[in-house]
């Protein structure tokens, strides 16, 4: 699995160096209201989000065919919070999203936007004690679908305000155990402050 | 458009969380502690050391405990009585052997009711404290109360 960490941040790290003088670069706070949910497991455990400290967000944004459509490399540190009915508990996850957004008009105030992630555990705290992705029974990875909106507060013409907000969910069961099931659905909030790289943008 | 409409679709569908308290599975007993000292292996620790193992299998409010060995099984059907993160069980049957007699403990009744508290730590540890009652294993023992037990899911 660090090989394909490793790999993910390979890519990423060339795919911002070969677009950065076309990409829009975006840094700003993420917050995630998770709420994880079972099959076998539902009738154990009272699952119920909670809103944890906000990570960050560091995102890319390269406009493709034209300028109303967009796809977007993010990088987040995002710690997801929820309480399982017996402990509080909060996992943070290094996340990779690959987003299409689609703006609806011309001035670029709204988008919708789907795509996926990858999300590698850093740490998790029940009640605020460190323990392993493992005691808890969880794999230190998920992957998953997202979608959401974007609402874009343009300051002038080479900056704005983007709040983007996803709702994601894991496509493969996170728990350790084979035959346990486990997923994540997350509401992300991001809050940020966009800087636009594109010179013709910028000309205008 | 239509894949994001569908993708939001799908978004939407089938999340939900059940509110109930049950221990439904498999549990494999690992560890027994009396007041803070380790379980005694001639008594509350007896059925978790030298070969034996103990599960405790829950179905709803009814759970089987089995005693096992590899040339003998010993277990006994329990009700529990659920109250939020609290279990009171209730033995209402002697112990039953597999073979017959194989065991000192064989058609022993246990009369004691426990309340215990129960706390799962992730997905796949219970932790068991006697709050109320004697437990049995550890003043039978010799030892005190309270019992904390941890057990691994071994199975739902």
């Amino acid at each position: 699995m660090n090989y394909f960490k490793f790999i993910v941040v390979l890519i990423f790290i060339i795919f911002c160096k070969s677009l950065i003088s076309k990409a829009d670069f975006t840094l700003g706070l993420a917050g995630s209201y998770s709420t994880p949910y079972t099959a076998g497991l539902s009738s154990t455990f009272n699952f119920s989000p909670r809103y944890s400290v906000p990570g960050a967000a560091l995102l890319f944004s390269m406009p493709v065919k034209n300028k109303s459509h967009e796809l977007e490399l993010g990088l987040l540190y995002i710690p997801r919070g929820f309480s399982d009915g017996y402990s509080n508990v909060v996992a943070t996850y290094i996340q990779f999203d690959l987003i299409y957004r689609f703006w609806l008009g011309g001035e670029k105030n709204w988008a919708l936007q789907a795509g996926g992630y990858y999300a590698g555990g850093v740490d998790i705290k029940l009640d605020g004690n460190k323990i392993l992705f493992s005691d808890y029974g969880l794999k230190s990875s998920d992957f998953g679908i997202s979608a959401g909106f974007v609402y874009n507060i343009k300051l002038n013409n080479n900056s704005s305000i983007v709040i983007d907000n996803r709702v994601s969910y894991s496509v493969v069961s996170t728990a350790a155990t084979s035959g346990q099931d486990f997923w994540y659905l997350n509401i992300t909030n991001i809050i940020g402050y966009r800087f636009n790289f594109d010179k013709e943008d910028i000309k205008k | 458009m239509r894949i994001f409409y569908f993708i939001f679709l799908l978004l939407l569908l089938g999340c939900s969380a059940d509110s109930t308290s049950r221990l439904d599975g498999t549990w494999q007993i690992t560890s027994i502690t009396c007041n803070g000292q380790p379980g005694s292996p001639t008594g509350a620790a007896l059925f978790i050391s030298n070969g034996w193992r103990r599960y405790i299998t829950i179905n709803g409010s009814k759970a089987t405990n089995y005693f096992k060995s590899d040339t003998c099984t010993i277990y006994i059907e329990t009700n529990i009585n659920y109250a939020q993160n609290q279990m009171t069980i209730n033995f209402p049957t002697s112990t039953t052997c597999s073979p017959a007699a194989c065991h000192a403990a064989c058609g022993i009744i246990i009369a004691t009711t426990p309340t215990i508290n129960f706390k799962l730590i992730g997905l796949n540890k219970l932790i068991n404290t006697t709050v109320q009652g004697t437990d049995d294993a550890c003043t039978s023992g010799g030892q005190q109360d309270p019992m904390v037990q941890i057990s691994e899911r071994i199975s739902e």
